[in-house]
């Protein structure tokens, strides 16, 4: 606990150092001159916010309300050849009087197309990119359905009503990244394999210690996007293996397609997962999904999902099939939008309904309401986790 | 000899006279927006600009966006392609739209968002719905298709043309007509007032500054203000760059997750 409350002293002192050393980079120019701000070394921005939450379920193991405090700060030194971010997030939780401070992001990214150098852009360094260092990644072309982008998660910021940028857990890793006209190859190297942050925290039977590589080759064709997938590394979340969970070694493949079809968008995603568990036995599983997207009327949008599991065990909660519908609306000035989801499994007869409306108020100010309300027996997906179901508001400070 | 030099110089002197004759002749009002639409959406073979828009509602309040904008035609009068780089408010800074314009098909648009790492294709088919929350369109900015509006010319002063555009598709827009004015020296539309189906003139879209940018007239200043309601946008361009060779590299899914940044400085 010592070293926890000097890491985070440590991180106050640095992030209060940043904000004292630079200008903040949203300052006020004047409309009518519009001068050109000078140039500064460390642009800072970020934002202050303040959840207040309350659980439907009466959980005796869990407090009913949530009032939390979230401090984020992002800086980043920005040159042609390459980026340096650091993007940092303290929150207070006034209900068990705790503090947590993550570090969500502390990157370099390399990229060599924007050095101006003729020799440097006529040889195969302009095709090139990396980045190292914690950061988000994503891929695949799933609503909330994950098919190939087999980067850890926050399912329980996910649940709980944050921001639904906290779904993503950040990663440590290498990406590098090369590029051929229209086509592209990502490489994501992870020494050590992120793992899912769930509402619960299972005991498991070992970590996954071993590095992890997942890939993507990607290329547009007329108005199409088409990606390959494959990867070698971990289950991000503990599977039962013989009444035991543990994180099962996975080796997979997949492909993904978006097409424009009549007024909206088609895609379809498949993925071949192979499973290993540390006792020898394997698995596999096939997941498949199929979605159209279209604008309804103007300024409301409409999309359906259709996602299958295949496994090749069978027992009662797998051979998942899941649909999902969502509305989504921006207001015509952008200072209203909301979204109503909903998830459904005809075969698990588990659902999940999620719904929230966010008002801009200004630049600066935005409040967002919302309701996670999850359903089904307990040893489905979303039954399982019902007694997070809960509502919650959101008042957000940027600068 | 000398009556075939003779001959040749009256050929010649007739065809110098049948072109001056030809132009003089009036543009037909179809002449004029084509060519209106070219000095509007298309000059140079690409361009770069600094852009901010200030967006007052109809209570006052002000909201400001700031992006970097690169624009490169595929043909004059067709597709083209445009990559934005969102600056500010810090809400939306990192943000990253992508978008292949078509003219005889829907729009390809993406969207980055940069606290998921996230590419995203937009499905948005109504070109006439708010850019980015301002009084704009995305029709304003990339350019609405000439080919979807009969076009009257109403009248004409020794600077200026005044031409009535009513939709084919009435069904597909919000307005039952429009009044453009163009000025003749730049080709550049000065004024363009919507009417709506109860003849009131409720979205006027105004040049606020022209300046001859690279040798092609370029507005670095307009306005969009709703009368019926008292909202306004006020647009600016600075830093404008025409005929920068940018490669069609620059729009892909690569600089969505990375930002070309040597064609923002």
């Amino acid at each position: 606990m010592p070293c926890m409350r000097l890491a985070t002293a440590a991180s106050l002192i640095i992030l209060l150092s940043i904000v004292l050393l630079s200008k903040n980079s949203y300052g006020d120019d004047d409309w009518d001159s519009w001068e050109t701000p000078q140039e500064r070394l460390i642009d800072v921005s970020g934002f202050s916010q303040i959840k207040l939450g309350k659980l439907l379920e009466n959980n005796a193991h869990e407090p009913i309300k949530t009032r939390q405090g979230l401090l984020r700060l992002a800086a980043n030194i920005d040159e042609n050849f390459y980026r340096i971010s650091f993007k940092n997030d303290l929150s207070y939780n006034a209900i068990s009087k705790q503090s947590h401070n993550k570090v969500r992001e502390m990157s370099v990214e390399l990229d060599f197309a924007n050095v101006q150098s003729r020799a440097i852009n006529q040889s195969f360094l302009a095709n090139l990119s990396l980045k190292v260092g914690r950061q988000s990644l994503s891929w695949g072309l799933g609503d909330y359905i994950f098919i190939n982008d087999l980067f850890a998660k926050n399912w329980q910021s996910f649940f709980n009503g944050d921001d639904v940028q906290y779904l993503k857990s950040p990663t440590d890793a290498l990406k590098l990244s090369y590029f051929m006209d229209s086509l592209g190859i990502d490489v994501v190297y992870q020494p050590k394999t992120s793992r899912d942050i769930l509402i619960t925290s299972p005991s498991v039977l070992g970590t996954p210690q071993r590095s992890s590589i997942n890939t993507r080759l990607h290329f547009s064709h007329q108005q199409s996007d088409y990606a390959f997938y494959a990867s070698d590394g971990w289950v991000n979340a503990p599977q039962r293996v013989s009444r035991q969970l543990e994180y099962l070694a996975q080796k997979t493949l997949g492909a993904s397609m978006i097409t424009p079809v009549l007024t909206g968008l088609f895609k379809a995603e498949l993925g071949q997962y192979w499973q290993t568990a540390a006792n020898g036995s394997s698995f596999n599983q096939q997941r498949l999904l199929l979605g159209y997207e279209w604008e309804l009327i103007t300024g409301i949008s409409a999309s359906t999902q259709l996602y299958i599991e295949h496994d090749s065990h069978s027992n009662a909660r797998n051979n998942r099939q899941l649909i999902t519908t969502q509305l989504s609306y921006t207001s015509d000035n952008a200072l209203w939008t909301s979204s109503v989801m909903a998830f459904y499994s005809p075969n698990h007869s588990d659902s999940y309904f999620r719904a929230s409306a966010t008002h801009r108020y200004s630049d600066s100010v935005s409040v967002t309401a919302g309701i996670n309300n999850l359903a089904g027996a307990d040893d489905t997906f979303f039954g399982s986790l019902s007694q997070t179901n809960n509502i919650y508001l959101r008042f957000t400070y940027f600068y | 000899m000398k009556y075939l030099s003779l001959m040749t110089l009256t050929t010649v002197f007739l065809m110098s006279m049948l072109a001056s004759a030809s132009q003089a002749t009036p543009m037909s009002v179809d002449d004029i927006i084509a060519k209106t639409n070219l000095s509007a959406f298309y000059q140079g073979n690409d361009a770069l600009a600094v852009a901010r828009m200030k967006i007052i509602d109809n209570q006052g309040r002000i909201q400001l966006r700031q992006f970097n904008i690169l624009r490169r035609d595929i043909n004059d009068g067709g597709d083209q392609q445009f990559l934005i780089a969102f600056s500010r408010p810090s809400d939306v800074k990192g943000m990253m739209f992508r978008v292949e314009k078509h003219t005889t098909t829907h729009d390809d648009r993406w969207l980055y968002l940069p606290a998921l790492d996230l590419v995203k294709r937009i499905s948005a088919s109504d070109k006439r719905t708010s850019f980015v929350g301002s009084n704009f369109y995305y029709e304003d900015i990339s350019g609405r298709n000439t080919t979807l509006d009969n076009f009257t010319l109403l009248s004409q002063t020794a600077n200026q043309y005044v031409i009535n555009a009513v939709p084919k598709d009435a069904s597909a827009v919000e307005f039952v007509s429009y009044q453009l004015t163009i000025d003749k020296l730049s080709m550049l539309p000065v004024k363009i007032s919507y009417t709506n189906n109860t003849g009131a003139i409720y979205r006027i879209i105004e040049a606020l500054n022209i300046k001859v940018i690279d040798g092609f007239h370029t507005v670095t200043s307009s306005k969009v203000s709703l009368p019926l309601t008292g909202a306004h946008t006020l647009m600016q361009f600075k830093g404008i760059k025409y005929n920068n060779n940018l490669p069609s590299s620059v729009f892909s899914e690569r600089s969505l997750r990375i930002p070309p940044k040597r064609w923002f400085k």
